[in-house]
């Protein structure tokens, strides 16, 4: 026999569905919403429905997008000689603030993951080659996540793109703006070293 | 909740919630443990680079109900440039893969780790010739737990084998080779080129780090461990893709 009524018992399976929502936590949203204002839960449920019917991956660079291709592919002030790869649509969002990068992105939708299995295949690598012949690109910028799986993934783009006439760049890496040597690990450390800049 | 210090190589390292990785350890002291990283995504986290999968760490943990987790941690040894080389990291993860698959359990065997250390050095060490230290790595870690291919003698008639005796296949299910007259039973048993038998037992023989194969063999030697993971490890479904 059900704890709760079935539409709460329904709403609590969803929610407990979602990553990082245990059953208590899908519980106490679901009483949240059950306790809380209709038009709150209808502005809810609208925006998962508009999502899921507006929202698709731009055709250029796989970005999330409204229209064929996202805002950012459409701006003309964008270079568009330099794409930046990163791995998901989020990753984006943390470079747009730097206000660092004007050109443009390319998302893989993942990472080469060699100690798990996961191959070139299940990601977008030969769009991005597609797309460098293509477009004629001057720069690639590997912006991967500097952990085993995004490097490896950006190892594997950079052998795949050496014989194409474009520089392939990669994110420096280092130490934490704000942190101390101190707790640096030896393999941050490393690469700190490694890439020393002159001042 | 039980605090504990140990030593481990990471296998893996899978995200998990908002800045969190759930991390599959080899411990010395422990076996295969499942543990909590939290806030190792995070840029500024005190953790940095060290529990990132090859690291042999000294570590820090409390136990969980399903998890333990880490609280501090100290690389022993990174394998850096086995990590920053796609070959070097491409038999590096069948090595993993077979561990998950042949030794999943929280029982430890100080051998499993100490192998698993020195295929990791023997790759970092080398330039060259990565599948021979994997594929030797597999069929030593099968050995260690239990599920040695029969490479001497016929599995099935029991017959010892002259050297490159021709028509050799592996009866992966059997759980080693078949002599030319014994071609009908079952399990799935493929040809073997000529003179595998023999190098697979040299592989046995020889210490990981002087793990040599002839390039003709890798792709039949890597078959027969991957085959040989799926019929037996525990895990095998981890072992499915352990080669490819």
């Amino acid at each position: 026999m059900a704890r709760y009524a079935r539409p709460v018992e329904r709403l609590i399976n969803e929610l407990s569905r979602l990553p990082s929502i245990g059953p208590r936590s899908a519980q106490r949203i679901a009483f949240h919403i059950v306790r809380g204002r209709p038009e709150d839960a209808y502005a809810l449920a609208e925006a998962l429905r508009e999502v899921k019917e507006r929202i698709k991956p731009c055709r250029r660079c796989f970005n999330l997008t409204e229209s064929e291709e996202c805002e950012i592919c459409t701006d003309p002030r964008r270079d568009a000689s330099i794409i930046c790869v990163v791995e998901d649509p989020y990753d984006i969002g943390p470079i747009e603030r730097t206000a660092e990068y004007w050109g443009l992105y390319h998302v893989l939708g993942g990472a080469l993951s060699p100690l798990d299995g996961m191959e070139p295949e299940d990601l977008r690598i030969a769009e991005l080659l597609e797309r460098v012949r293509r477009e004629g690109t001057q720069e690639i910028i590997l912006a991967t996540n500097p952990n085993t799986t995004g490097e490896a993934t950006a190892m594997f783009i950079a052998e795949e793109l050496r014989d194409l006439p474009v520089k392939v760049t990669a994110l420096a890496s280092g130490l934490p703006v704000g942190g101390d040597l101190e707790y640096a690990d030896e393999v941050t450390l490393g690469r700190a070293f490694a890439g020393r800049r002159a001042i | 909740m039980a605090v504990y210090k140990s030593r481990g190589i990471v296998l893996r390292s899978i995200r998990y919630g908002e800045a969190d990785r759930i991390t599959d350890i080899y411990t010395l002291d422990r076996g295969l443990i499942s543990a909590i990283v939290k806030g190792v995504r995070r840029v500024g986290s005190r953790f940095g680079a060290r529990m990132e999968p090859l690291s042999c760490v000294e570590f820090v943990a409390y136990e969980g109900r399903t998890l333990d987790t880490v609280t501090q941690a100290e690389v022993l040894r990174s394998f850096r440039r086995v990590r920053e080389d796609l070959r070097r990291l491409e038999a590096a993860g069948g090595m993993v893969r077979a561990v998950r698959a042949f030794c999943g359990g929280d029982e430890a065997d100080r051998r499993v780790f100490n192998l698993l250390f020195r295929g990791l050095e023997a790759l970092e060490g080398r330039t060259g010739e990565y599948a021979a230290v994997e594929v030797a790595f597999v069929m030593k870690l099968s050995a260690l737990a239990g599920y040695a291919p029969e490479l001497g003698r016929c599995v099935s008639c029991r017959r010892g084998f002259a050297e490159g005796l021709p028509g050799v296949r592996f009866a992966p299910e059997a759980g080693g080779m078949l002599c030319s007259e014994c071609q009908t039973v079952p399990g799935g048993a493929f040809p073997v080129p000529p003179g595998l038998r023999e190098a697979l037992m040299g592989l046995m023989r020889r210490p990981v780090a002087e793990a040599r194969l002839e390039f003709g063999l890798i792709e039949s030697a890597r078959r027969v461990v991957q085959e040989h993971a799926l019929a037996h490890a525990p895990a095998g479904t981890v072992a499915q893709r352990m080669t490819g």
